[in-house]
């Protein structure tokens, strides 16, 4: 029970710590939200342009730390311009190195001394204006016309990731084709590619105005964020909560969409280029973040992929540490109330997924909002709780009233492996808000629990089993053990033979002195290894043998010409060890069943050899046929149970009246000590 | 003091040395006029000596000692000697017959002796018959322990104390113990005669073992419902025609 306990308290820790450490609202709604607290509204604060800079260059989200900007000096190449709007550029191009005191921008022809026609011209003659196509290659390209000149398809830009014009019709009639901010994310800017056709409307100041916005654009790349991007020329639209950062809106860089007509260049504009193209943007900003932005997302944002790593590490460390724990607290526990031995252990792996999944997600602040943002704990408690009640009422009733009744055991495990499968996917698909978010992982998970489950079961079954059959083992052998202590106290050899034997000296002992004196010894002798006072279970074949011809020869000395015999064994089995005593009652078998039954001369023949690396110990004799299934005696069962609790399957036991009364047992190589 | 005429009948020659040396003692009783080492040799010599006493070896290979009596028309006095004490009556107290267990010793001998001695001949062959009948069968019970199953190239040998029950199926019989199910050709009727008594035939197509009785409650019909103490705990109705075995069974 304790340990269920601190089970419990594990897993409801893992699913609040989140909420603890960090207020989560500040991570989703608000980061650097403190720039914007009402103190600072009214002025203009250094982390409030940080925050400008990061809304405007960063993808939502935060998480690519590379920005594009032009890594080369930024060149304005013209094509197609009169004096004058050359000389308009130039002034335009002047203001804005202001701006950027760490870059070199000017003029194309006034940096490389030609014009990009001219150094197009000449890529084809010579080789020495070819750093000088790559320049211009790289430029932000101005033409002065109703469509950017043919010279523009070299702009690097153009080739890859503008895949369309993005045009712009102003009031006072002017068109202005730009190339705009790429579709995918890029690693630089590699030039950009405008066009104005300004109209008779239009004056110098105003065509300054137009160009000026144009070419700052093409410094850096915007993202669109539907926070902050509102249609500024709509005021009808509905604020939403962030419109308070309504500054942003009127700066060159406030919005995504592009609106050189009315536009300031605003003190977040001048922030945003001199930190992007300063030499040591990246420091600026990583020192910013760490300041005002929790470890978490500082993390997320500069080791995207160590922070997945970390979280999936311990979240499985996490997940076997429970697992652990609770299956020491669980295994063979059955509760009195049925329900909840299904009830419990789901509510464990409901809460701890669950759990974990969710740890994974906020760690890699990457969660729906609304699992924070509503009221979480009792939504989340009562709906797990409600979910998993339903599982286990589902199969606990199948298992009770339909699994219970099967005989075959894959059956059972199949049927309890699949309705596991199912507990877990038909609620997903029911209820769907019972997913909360992880709705991919569903399938593969139930997967994962209904095998998980099946390979428990599986596993408990078989050692049950084996831990059965190895009691039974030990208590057969055990039985075993104390028959043959048992035995040998009275000695194995049959006690009729005893006295036949003692019979038989007494008679002798008037009329054969020496003999009588032999056959005392074999007597003693036979004794002294049936007592078997070392208790030894072995013995070698010599040994054996050995008892056998002992025996045979007292018995030889009772029934005269009646018995013969003939031991033939391989020398080289000699020393290879055998249970003890198991010939000896194959041969007290043909001498009780076969040679005193007839009148004639008897003959037992005992053969050892090995054949096809088999072990073959044959013992035949010239007595009535083996009998038919019944049989009398404990002789030959107790050479079966000796072979089978010495051997298993690798011995067996044969006998047949055809084409010789022979009975053999077959001890396969391998066994042998 | 009558002398009588004796043979002696053992197969072992080493029996019949000692027999003849000890009555070497008694020599004024018995005299002795053949041995036989077998059972045809005895019928030979006993037809053509008419001995008064036969001292009988009762297992011969052949024909063993009851089946040579029962060959004969007249009956001598007989003697039975065997090594198995566990053939003796009492009714060998009662004078008519004597049974010495071997080895033979000399004072039991003299006992044997004073017995004939006192003998009254009315002897008569039916009660010799009754008694040669009651000791044959003692000797046949002998006690099947085991049973053999063959199977494809080796023999197995189950224990009859193993043996839970045994079911008749279509061509075979089935014999179960607790180690699981094997066949054996023969027939339940064959079993029920040579089995040991507490094998009891419940139907037609079922022997069942009734130490490993459970249970037994009655059904309907004159059956009952046997429940057996194995692994599997099987239920087995009983027939109807076989009720008398059963209730003969409980009594016990």
């Amino acid at each position: 029970m304790k340990k269920l306990l601190f089970l419990g308290l594990i897993i409801i820790g893992i699913i609040f710590a989140p909420s603890m450490f960090t207020n989560p609202r500040d991570l989703l709604f608000r980061p650097g939200a403190n720039s914007f607290s009402k103190e600072n509204r009214s002025k203009i604060t250094e982390s409030q342009k940080w925050e400008y800079l990061k809304v405007r260059l960063m993808p939502k989200g935060g998480k690519a730390k590379n920005v594009p900007k032009f890594q080369g000096p930024i060149l304005v190449s013209l094509e197609n311009a009169t004096e004058e709007q050359r000389v308009l550029v130039g002034e335009v191009v002047q203001e804005i190195q202001e701006l950027l005191p760490n870059k070199r921008m000017s003029l194309f022809k006034d940096h490389t001394g030609f014009t990009p026609q001219e150094i197009i011209d000449s890529v084809s003659n010579s080789s020495v204006l070819n750093d000088f196509f790559d320049l211009y290659s790289e430029s932000i390209s101005i033409t002065f016309g109703d469509k950017p000149s043919p010279n523009t398809d070299y702009i690097r830009a153009s080739k890859i990731l503008y895949p369309r014009i993005n045009t712009s019709v102003l009031s006072d009639s002017t068109v202005i084709k730009r190339s705009g901010t790429p579709l995918q994310p890029v690693s630089e800017i590699t030039g950009t590619i405008l066009c104005f056709n300004f109209s008779k409307e239009s004056d110098s100041l105003k065509q300054k105005k137009y160009i000026k916005y144009e070419i700052l654009r093409s410094l850096c790349n915007i993202q669109i964020d539907d926070r902050i991007d509102n249609d500024i020329s709509n005021p009808i639209k509905r604020l939403n909560r962030f419109q308070y950062l309504l500054n942003f809106g009127k700066g060159v860089y406030g919005n995504s969409g592009y609106y050189p007509e009315n536009y300031e260049i605003t003190e977040y504009d001048t922030f945003l280029l001199e930190k992007l193209y300063s030499n040591t943007f990246e420091s600026q900003l990583k020192e910013y973040l760490t300041q005002n932005y929790p470890a978490l997302y500082v993390h997320n944002f500069y080791h995207v992929h160590w922070v997945k790593i970390f979280s999936e590490i311990l979240a499985l460390l996490l997940g076997v540490i429970i697992f652990m724990i609770s299956l020491s607290a669980l295994h063979k526990r059955k509760f009195r109330f049925g329900l909840f031995n299904y009830l419990i252990p789901i509510l464990l792996v409901n809460l701890s997924i669950l759990g974990l999944l969710n740890m994974i997600k906020f760690l890699q602040l990457d969660y729906l909002m609304s699992f924070y943002y509503r009221n979480f704990m009792t939504g989340f408690f009562t709906s797990v709780l409600f979910v998993s009640l339903l599982q286990s009422i589902f199969l606990w009733a199948i298992e009770h009233f339909v699994v219970k009744k099967l005989d075959n055991f894959v059956f059972r495990l199949g049927l309890k492996v699949m309705i596991t499968f199912l507990s877990y996917v038909i609620p997903y698909y029911l209820i769907s808000w019972f997913s909360y978010g992880y709705g991919e992982h569903i399938l593969m998970i139930s997967l994962i629990i209904a095998i998980s489950r099946g390979l428990y079961i599986y596993l408990n079954h078989y050692s049950e089993s084996i831990t059965r059959k190895k009691d039974l083992e030990i208590s057969q052998l055990k039985e075993l053990q104390l028959a043959t202590e048992l035995n040998s106290l009275h000695a194995q050899i049959n006690p009729h033979f005893l006295y036949n034997a003692l019979n038989s000296i007494a008679s002798l002992s008037k009329t054969d002195g020496t003999k009588t004196e032999k056959m005392a010894l074999s007597l003693s002798d036979l004794f002294r290894y049936s007592v078997n006072r070392k208790g030894e279970k072995m013995a070698t074949i010599q040994e054996e043998v050995e008892m056998v011809h002992n025996y045979l020869q007292i018995e030889k000395i009772r029934f005269e010409d009646r018995l013969e015999f003939n031991i033939e064994v391989d020398d080289s089995l000699e020393k290879i060890e055998i249970p003890r005593f198991i010939l000896q009652p194959l041969i007290e078998n043909a001498i009780k069943h076969g040679i005193s039954k007839i009148e004639d001369r008897g003959l037992i023949e005992l053969q050892i050899e090995r054949k096809q690396d088999n072990l073959m110990i044959a013992v035949s004799d010239n007595g009535p046929n083996f009998p038919e299934g019944l049989v009398s005696g404990h002789g030959l069962q107790s050479v079966f149970d000796l072979l089978r609790l010495s051997y298993g399957e690798q011995a067996s036991i044969n006998w047949e009246n055809l084409p010789k009364k022979k009975i053999t047992i077959i001890i396969k190589s391998n066994t042998e000590t | 003091m009558k002398s009588y005429t004796t043979l002696l009948i053992d197969d072992e020659k080493l029996a019949r040395e000692r027999l003849k040396e000890l009555l070497a003692g008694f020599h004024s009783t018995f005299t002795i006029v053949g041995e036989a080492k077998n059972g045809n040799e005895a019928e030979k010599l006993i037809r053509e000596l008419q001995p008064d006493i036969i001292f009988l070896d009762i297992e011969m290979p052949g024909k063993n000692g009851f089946e040579l009596l029962s060959k004969l028309s007249e009956l001598p006095i007989v003697i039975f000697c065997t090594a198995h004490e566990e053939y003796a009556l009492k009714a060998f107290d009662t004078n008519s017959i004597d049974y010495l267990v071997k080895p033979v010793k000399l004072d039991r001998l003299e006992q044997t002796v004073r017995k004939i001695n006192s003998l009254k001949n009315n002897l008569t062959s039916l009660q010799l018959q009754q008694v040669i009948q009651e000791i044959s069968q003692k000797k046949e019970e002998k006690k099947m322990t085991s049973i053999t199953v063959k199977k494809k190239d080796k023999i197995i040998f189950i224990k009859l104390d193993d043996v839970s029950h045994f079911e008749a199926k279509d061509k075979y019989v089935s014999i179960y113990t607790n180690q699981g199910e094997e066949l054996i050709e023969q027939s339940l009727s064959k079993l029920e005669e040579k089995l040991p008594e507490h094998f009891i035939r419940v139907h037609r197509k079922y022997l069942i073992n009734s130490h490993f009785i459970k249970d037994f409650q009655k059904y309907f019909n004159s059956r009952y419902l046997i429940t057996l103490k194995n692994k599997s705990q099987t239920s087995i109705t009983s027939g109807r025609s076989y009720k008398e075995q059963l209730t003969n069974w409980m009594k016990l």
